[in-house]
C-alpha cells in the first residue's frame, strides 16, 4: 500500500507539473544600431516577462539576439534550429510553444527570409523544424514581410500571428512595439480579468497601428493577421465572433490566479458563483441585440452588482482590498 | 451602339490633296497661304489679294476668304467669296462653304444655307452636309439634324481610307454631335479628330475643336496638348486663343484675360471672345463694363447669342430683371431648343454664389433640352448645394448617363457613394455629416460650436438661417475639393453655399496646417451674410467678415496684420477696397488671395468701428436691396466707394502706425512672379537677434527681440520675435519669461499646436491648471484626435475639480475608440462621479462592466453607486 501510495503521490506530482509552456523569443540582425537596440529591448522585455509575469522557468525560455548579451547565443540559423528542434522533439500533446520573432524579412524570388546574422531562414526553415511538434505552437512575426507565414506554417492547434498581410508589405512595422506592451505589460488586457490572451494582444497591437496609420494621415504599411483555424487565411478582425480568434482567446501565457484561495471551500463556492454569473452575463450578452440599451443596462446592472459582489468578499477572503 | 470601325491607316492617299495644300504649287499662293498658316493674317491678306488680281482662279483666294473671316472682316470675306466663287475651279466648293461660314458670322443663316447647298456639289460635299446638318440643329430642329450627323458614321464606315482632312473633320464634327445620344460616340469624334489631324496638320481648325471638346470633357492636359499644338504653328489663331483662354479659366490660370485680348487683337469682332470678356467682367461684379464688353460682340451679328448671354447675366446680376428678360429673349431666338443659354447663366449664378439661381436655370435648361447633360449636371450640383441632396443625385444620375465624361457629374456620384460611411449628427439647428468613425468625437466639439455660432452670428447680423443649416466635413481634401467645385485640387478649406457648408474634417490635413474650429466658424458666417443678403453680397465683403467673425470668437483665430501685408499694402500691391473683389478673383501674385482676405477683414472691422454694428447690417441690406457696393458705401459711410479707399487707407495707417513704420516693401520680378519682401526696421532687428541668437549672446539677442515685439505686436507667426524669445528663455531657463512669451503666441496663432501644449507644461509645472486647461483645449480646434492631449486634461481637470472639462475629456477619450476601452469607460464614470452625475457615472461603469465583467476597479465604483454618500 505504502508503494502504491508513493506511485499515486508521483503521478500526482507529474500531473501537477502539467503542460509545458515554452517561450522561444528570436531578436534578427538589426542592420542599422536603432533597429538592433529595439529588437534586443523587445527580446529583453519578453525574457522578463516570461520570468516575472509567465511564471515561465528559465529553462522553458530561449531567447536569442544579434549579439548574444541576452539569452542563449547568437539568433544564428544554427542556433535557432538547433533549439526549436529540441524543444519539438520533446514536446508532448498538451504542451504549448510560443515562437516570436522580432526582426526584419524580406522576400525575393518567391522565399521568404526572416534576417538572421549569417544565415537567413526562411518561411520553409520554420516550417521544416517546427513541422510535428505535439502541442499547441503559436508563432508571432512581428517583422516586415511576414504575412507569407500564416499560409506556410497554419495547421490545427496552431495561432499563427503576423505584423503584415503579405510579403510585398516590406516597410518597418510598427506592430511588434505594441504586442510586447500588449503581452509583457498587460496593456492588452481589455476585458479585466487580470491575464492577456493572445487574441487580446494581437487585438491591441493592431489597433494601434492603425491609430499610428490614421493619426498620421498615411496610408497604412502594414495589416495585421491572425489565423488559428487552420485554414491557412489570416485575418485582421479576429475576433471570438470570427472563424479566426477563438482558440487565441483561450491562450494566456499568464497562470490562472487564485490558486492559493481556492483551495478554501468558502472562496471555491464564491469563485463559482461568480463563474456562473459570468455564464448569465454572456446569455444575456447573446441577446443584446434584441434589447434597447436602457433595457440592456437594467437587466446587466443586477448580474454585475452581484458579480462585484462577489469579488469584493473573494478579496476580503484573499485579506486584500480590491 | 453604331459607332466608327478603328481605320486600319490614318493616312490619306497623296493624291487627295486638300485645297490649301494645294496651294503649295506656286510661289504666291504658297507665300499666303503659309503666312495665313502662321497667323500673318495681315500680310497673308495682301499677298493673297495679289495673286487674287492677277489670276481670280487662283487657289488663294480661298485662303483670302478665310483670312478675312479669321479676322472678323465676315462682310469682306463673304464678298470676296461670292466674287470669286462664279468661277468654276477645284475651290469651289470649299469656297462656297467658307462663304457661308461667313454668313453664319453675320447672322445669316437663310444665305449660309444656300452657300453651303452649293457645296455639296463639291469634293467638299461632306463639310457641306455637316454645315447644313448643324444649321437645322442650330434651328431647333434636333432630330432632322441628327438623322443626318447620323449618315456620317456610314460615309466613314464605308470609305475612311478616301477621306480628306476636311472630310474627317466633318466626320468628327457630326459623330460629336451624336455624342448627345450615345456618349462613346465621343471617343470616335476624338479618334476622327486625330485622324483629320494627322491627315494634314496644318490644318488647323480640327485642332482647335478637339480642343474644345476635351475641355468640355474635362480633359484638361489633353485639350491643352491640342490647343498647344496649334497655337506651335500659329501663335495668333484667335479661336485657339480663344478656347485656351476658357481652359485657363477652367484650370484657374490667371492668364485667360491677356489671351482673349490677344484674340481680339487678330478678329475684334469675334461675338464669343467679346462674351467671355464680358463674364470676366461679371465675375468681378463690374456689371456695366461687362454689358459694354458685350455690345462690342455684337457689331457684326446683333443676334450673336453669347454677348447676349453675357448680357442677361450682368443685367440679372445687377437688378435688371427687365433688361435680363430682354437679353435672354435675344439669345433665345437664336438657340431654339437649346439650353446654352441657360446652362451659361447657371454656371455664372453659382459662380456668384446664387445658387437656387444656378439651379433654376439649370431645370429651364432641362426643360429646353432635356438631353443636354450639362444642365442636368449643373442641376444636380447646386440641388446639392442647396442641400436638397438626394435630388440632386438623381439629376447628377441622369447627367452622368448622357455623359461619362462629365467629371463634375462623376466625382460628385463617387463622393455620394462614399456617404454611406458618414454620419449625420444632429443638434437643434444643424445637421453636420461627419465620417462615422469620428463622428462620436466630433460630436462632442463641433455641436456646440456650430450652435454657439448661430446665436452669436445670428445675433449680430439679425438674421436666423432656416434650420437645420447643413455641414459636410470631409476627411480628404480631394473629398471636400469635389464637393466645393466638383473637380480635385481646390486649396481652399471650407466652403459655405449658403445653408450648406462644406470643409477639411480636421482628418483631413497635417496637424498645425489649419483650425478647423475657426474654418467652421468663418464659412457659417458666410451662411449669415449670404443668407441676410439673399446671396447678393460682395466676396470681398463675405470674405472680410468671415474673418472679422474669426478673430472676434476667439482672440487666436483669424487671419491678422503681418509684415507681409503691411508690405503689400504700402508697396501698392493690393486692391483698394473699391476693387478688392479682383484680389480675390484676379489675384496677380500668389500670395494675393491670402493678403486680401486679411486685408477685407480690417475693412470690415473699420466698418464697425466707425459705424457700429449697426452701420454693417445696413451696409448689408444695401447689397439685399440690389445696391452696388458704392451705393453701399454711400448709405453707410456718406462717402462713395472711392473716397471710401481713401478713408481706409488712413484708418488702417493709424491703427497700425507702428507696424507700418517697422515696414518697408521691397519688391522684384514681375507679374506672377513677383514677389513682395518686407524690410525695415523689424527686418534689420530680427536679423540682428538671429545673429545674437546663433552665438549665444542671450542678453542682446533678448534686447532686439523685445524691441522687434514692440515694431509689430500682432506678428505671432513661426520666426516672430515671441518664438525666438520663447525660445532663448527656455533655454536660460527663465520660465516665467517663456511662458509670456508662448502665452502671447497662442492667443495670436491658431494654428500654434506645439507652442499650446510647451505652455500647458510650463503652466502646469507652475501650478496654474487654469491656464494649462486653457492652453490644451486651444489645441482641441487645432486637432482634437491626439488621444495623448485628452487623457493629460482629463487628469489634469480631473485633479482640480474642473468637471466639466474632465467629463468632455473623459468623453473624448472614449470616443478615440481606445484599445482598452473598459478603462476609458471606467474613468468617464469616474469623472461623472466626481461630478456628482450618479446617473451618468452609473451607465458608463455599466457599460466598462459590459466589456469586462471582471473588471475590479469598475466593480468596486458599481457598488460605490449604489451609495453616493457614502462614496462622496
Amino acid at each position: 500500500m505504502r508503494a502504491l501510495l508513493a506511485a499515486m503521490l508521483l503521478a500526482g506530482a507529474v500531473k501537477a507539473q502539467g503542460p509545458r509552456t515554452t517561450l522561444v523569443v528570436i531578436a534578427g540582425v538589426g542592420g542599422e544600431p536603432r533597429y538592433a537596440t529595439a529588437f534586443k529591448a523587445m527580446t529583453q522585455s519578453m525574457a522578463t516577462a516570461a520570468r516575472t509575469r509567465f511564471a515561465l522557468p528559465d529553462s522553458q525560455v530561449w531567447a536569442f539576439t544579434e549579439d548574444s548579451t541576452i539569452g542563449r547565443g547568437r539568433s544564428t540559423k544554427a542556433n535557432v534550429e538547433a533549439a526549436l528542434t529540441r524543444i519539438v522533439s520533446t514536446g508532448r500533446e498538451g504542451d504549448r510553444l510560443v515562437v516570436i520573432l522580432f526582426g526584419h524579412g524580406n522576400a525575393q524570388a518567391d522565399v521568404t527570409r526572416f534576417n538572421l546574422p549569417g544565415p537567413d531562414m526562411t518561411v520553409a526553415d520554420f516550417s521544416r523544424v517546427l513541422s510535428g511538434y505535439a502541442g499547441t505552437l503559436a508563432f508571432v512575426n512581428t517583422g516586415s514581410s511576414s504575412g507569407e507565414y500564416v499560409k506556410a506554417l497554419s495547421g490545427p492547434r496552431r495561432i499563427i500571428v503576423t505584423a503584415t498581410k503579405s510579403a510585398r508589405e516590406q516597410n518597418e512595422t510598427f506592430f511588434p512595439a505594441f504586442f510586447v506592451k500588449a503581452l509583457a505589460e498587460s496593456a492588452g488586457d481589455t476585458d479585466k480579468d487580470g491575464r492577456v490572451s493572445l487574441l487580446e494582444a494581437f487585438t491591441y497591437a493592431r489597433l494601434e497601428v492603425e491609430r499610428k496609420f490614421e493619426l498620421a494621415n498615411q496610408l497604412a504599411s502594414e495589416h495585421p493577421q491572425l489565423d488559428d483555424d487552420g485554414d491557412g487565411t489570416g485575418r485582421g478582425d479576429a475576433s471570438e465572433n470570427s472563424p479566426d480568434g477563438k482558440l487565441a482567446r483561450t491562450f494566456f501565457l499568464e497562470p490562472l490566479g487564485g490558486a492559493a484561495v481556492a483551495s478554501d471551500p468558502r472562496a471555491a463556492r464564491l469563485i463559482e458563483e461568480r463563474r456562473v454569473l459570468e455564464a448569465r452575463i454572456d446569455s444575456l450578452r447573446a441577446r443584446r441585440s434584441t434589447m434597447s440599451e436602457a433595457d440592456y443596462q437594467k437587466a446587466l446592472e443586477p448580474l454585475v452588482t452581484e458579480l462585484a459582489e462577489k469579488t469584493r468578499a473573494l478579496r476580503a477572503l484573499e485579506g486584500r482590498k480590491p | 451602339m453604331r459607332s466608327l470601325r478603328r481605320a486600319v491607316t490614318l493616312m490619306v492617299l497623296g493624291a487627295l490633296l486638300t485645297p490649301l495644300a494645294a496651294c503649295g504649287q506656286d510661289k504666291a499662293p504658297q507665300s499666303a497661304a503659309q503666312l495665313y498658316r502662321t497667323g500673318k493674317y495681315v500680310e497673308a491678306i495682301r499677298a493673297a489679294e495679289e495673286a487674287v488680281a492677277a489670276d481670280s482662279t487662283h487657289p488663294a483666294g480661298l485662303v483670302l476668304v478665310r483670312a478675312l473671316s479669321d479676322v472678323g472682316r465676315w462682310k469682306d470675306a463673304a464678298a470676296v467669296g461670292e466674287r470669286l466663287s462664279g468661277r468654276p475651279s477645284l475651290l469651289s466648293g470649299a469656297l462656297a462653304i467658307a462663304v457661308g461660314r461667313a454668313h453664319r458670322a453675320l447672322g445669316d443663316d437663310r444665305t449660309a444655307g444656300t452657300w453651303f447647298t452649293r457645296g455639296l456639289r463639291s469634293r467638299d460635299s461632306l463639310t457641306a452636309r455637316y454645315e447644313l446638318a448643324q444649321l437645322v440643329f442650330d434651328a431647333g430642329r434636333h432630330e432632322d439634324a441628327m438623322r443626318a450627323f447620323d449618315g456620317f458614321i456610314d460615309v466613314y464606315n464605308e470609305n475612311r481610307r478616301a477621306l480628306s482632312a476636311a472630310d474627317l473633320r466633318a466626320v468628327a464634327l457630326s459623330v460629336r454631335m451624336l455624342g448627345r445620344r450615345d456618349p462613346q460616340l465621343f471617343k470616335d469624334a476624338i479618334r476622327a479628330f486625330d485622324q483629320s489631324i494627322a491627315a494634314d496638320s496644318m490644318e488647323l481648325d480640327a485642332g482647335v475643336e478637339l480642343g474644345q471638346m476635351l475641355l468640355e470633357k474635362f480633359s484638361y492636359a489633353d485639350a491643352l496638348k491640342a490647343l498647344t499644338a496649334v497655337l506651335a504653328v500659329n501663335p495668333n489663331h484667335p479661336r485657339a486663343l480663344l478656347v485656351m483662354a476658357r481652359l485657363d479659366a477652367a484650370e484657374g490660370r490667371s492668364t485667360g484675360p491677356a489671351r482673349v485680348a490677344k484674340s481680339l487683337e487678330v478678329n475684334p469682332h469675334d461675338p464669343e471672345a467679346h462674351a467671355l470678356v464680358a463674364m470676366q467682367a461679371v465675375d468681378v461684379e463690374q456689371y456695366a463694363e461687362a454689358v459694354t464688353a458685350a455690345k462690342r460682340g455684337l457689331a457684326a451679328d446683333s443676334g450673336a447669342p453669347a454677348p447676349w448671354i453675357a448680357i442677361a447675366a450682368a443685367r440679372l446680376l445687377s437688378g435688371d430683371s427687365t433688361g435680363h428678360v430682354q437679353a435672354l429673349a435675344r439669345a433665345h431666338a437664336r438657340l431654339p431648343g437649346s439650353a446654352r443659354a441657360e446652362v451659361t447663366l447657371a454656371d455664372v449664378m453659382a459662380r456668384n454664389r446664387l445658387y437656387a439661381r444656378a439651379a433654376s436655370f439649370a431645370q429651364q435648361g432641362v426643360a429646353r433640352d432635356s438631353l443636354d447633360a450639362r444642365a442636368h449636371s449643373l442641376l444636380g450640383i447646386n440641388d446639392m448645394r442647396t442641400g436638397r441632396v438626394e435630388e440632386g443625385r438623381a439629376h447628377l444620375d441622369r447627367s452622368f448617363k448622357l455623359d461619362p465624361y462629365d467629371a463634375w457629374a462623376f466625382n460628385t456620384l463617387k463622393l455620394l457613394d462614399d456617404f454611406k460611411d458618414y454620419t449625420e449628427i444632429k443638434t437643434p439647428r444643424f445637421v453636420v455629416l461627419v465620417e462615422t468613425k469620428d463622428a462620436p468625437l466630433m460630436e462632442i466639439f463641433t455641436a456646440p460650436l456650430v450652435e454657439a455660432a448661430y446665436d452669436s452670428l445670428a445675433a449680430r447680423y439679425g438674421f436666423r438661417p432656416t434650420p437645420p443649416v447643413r455641414v459636410e466635413m470631409f476627411r480628404s481634401s480631394a473629398d471636400f475639393s469635389v464637393r466645393a467645385v466638383g473637380l480635385e485640387g481646390l486649396g481652399a478649406l471650407g466652403v459655405s453655399f449658403g445653408n450648406v457648408v462644406a470643409m477639411d474634417s480636421p482628418a483631413a490635413r497635417k496637424v498645425g496646417e489649419f483650425n478647423w474650429g475657426s474654418t467652421l466658424w468663418h464659412e457659417l458666417t458666410h451662411t449669415f451674410t449670404l443668407g441676410v443678403t439673399g446671396n447678393r453680397v460682395p466676396r470681398w465683403v463675405s470674405e472680410g467678415l468671415s474673418v472679422y467673425e474669426e478673430r472676434r470668437a476667439r482672440p487666436e483665430w483669424g487671419a491678422a496684420i503681418t509684415p507681409s501685408l503691411v508690405a503689400a499694402w504700402k508697396a501698392g500691391k493690393l486692391n483698394p477696397v473699391s476693387k478688392l473683389n479682383n484680389g480675390f478673383l484676379r489675384p496677380r501674385f500668389p500670395e494675393e488671395i491670402g493678403l486680401s482676405y486679411a486685408l477685407a477683414s480690417y475693412v470690415c472691422e473699420m466698418l464697425e468701428a466707425e459705424y457700429g454694428i449697426a452701420g454693417v447690417r445696413t451696409f448689408l441690406k444695401a447689397f439685399t436691396d440690389g445696391k452696388t457696393a458704392n451705393q453701399a458705401f454711400e448709405q453707410v459711410a456718406r462717402v462713395g466707394i472711392e473716397a471710401f479707399d481713401k478713408r481706409f487707407d488712413d484708418w488702417f495707417r493709424k491703427k497700425f502706425v507702428a507696424e507700418f513704420k517697422a515696414v518697408d516693401a521691397v519688391t522684384s520680378g514681375e507679374g506672377r512672379e513677383q514677389v513682395v519682401k518686407w524690410e525695415g526696421p523689424l527686418f534689420v532687428a530680427m536679423r540682428s537677434a538671429a545673429t545674437a541668437v546663433a552665438g549665444q549672446q542671450w542678453d542682446e539677442a533678448v534686447r532686439l527681440l523685445e524691441s522687434a515685439k514692440g515694431m509689430f505686436p500682432a506678428w505671432a507667426d513661426a520666426g516672430s520675435p515671441y518664438h525666438l524669445l520663447a525660445e532663448v528663455h527656455l533655454k536660460r531657463g527663465d520660465t516665467t519669461a517663456a511662458i509670456r512669451e508662448l502665452t502671447a503666441i497662442t492667443q495670436r496663432s491658431e494654428t500654434a499646436f506645439e507652442e499650446n501644449l510647451q505652455l500647458s507644461r510650463l503652466l502646469r509645472g507652475r501650478g496654474d491648471v487654469a491656464g494649462a486647461v486653457q492652453a490644451m483645449e486651444r489645441t482641441l480646434w487645432i486637432s482634437p484626435f491626439d488621444a495623448a492631449v485628452h487623457d493629460s486634461l482629463a487628469s489634469l481637470a480631473s485633479a482640480n475639480r474642473m468637471h466639466a472639462q474632465a467629463i468632455q475629456a473623459r468623453r473624448a477619450l472614449v470616443a478615440l475608440r481606445p484599445t482598452d476601452r473598459a478603462e476609458a469607460l471606467y474613468q468617464l464614470a469616474r469623472a461623472y462621479a466626481d461630478a456628482g452625475d450618479v446617473a451618468s457615472a452609473r451607465r458608463e461603469v455599466l457599460r466598462a462592466l459590459d466589456l469586462a465583467p471582471n473588471f475590479e476597479k469598475a466593480q468596486e465604483l458599481l457598488l460605490s453607486l449604489r451609495n453616493p454618500e457614502v462614496r462622496r
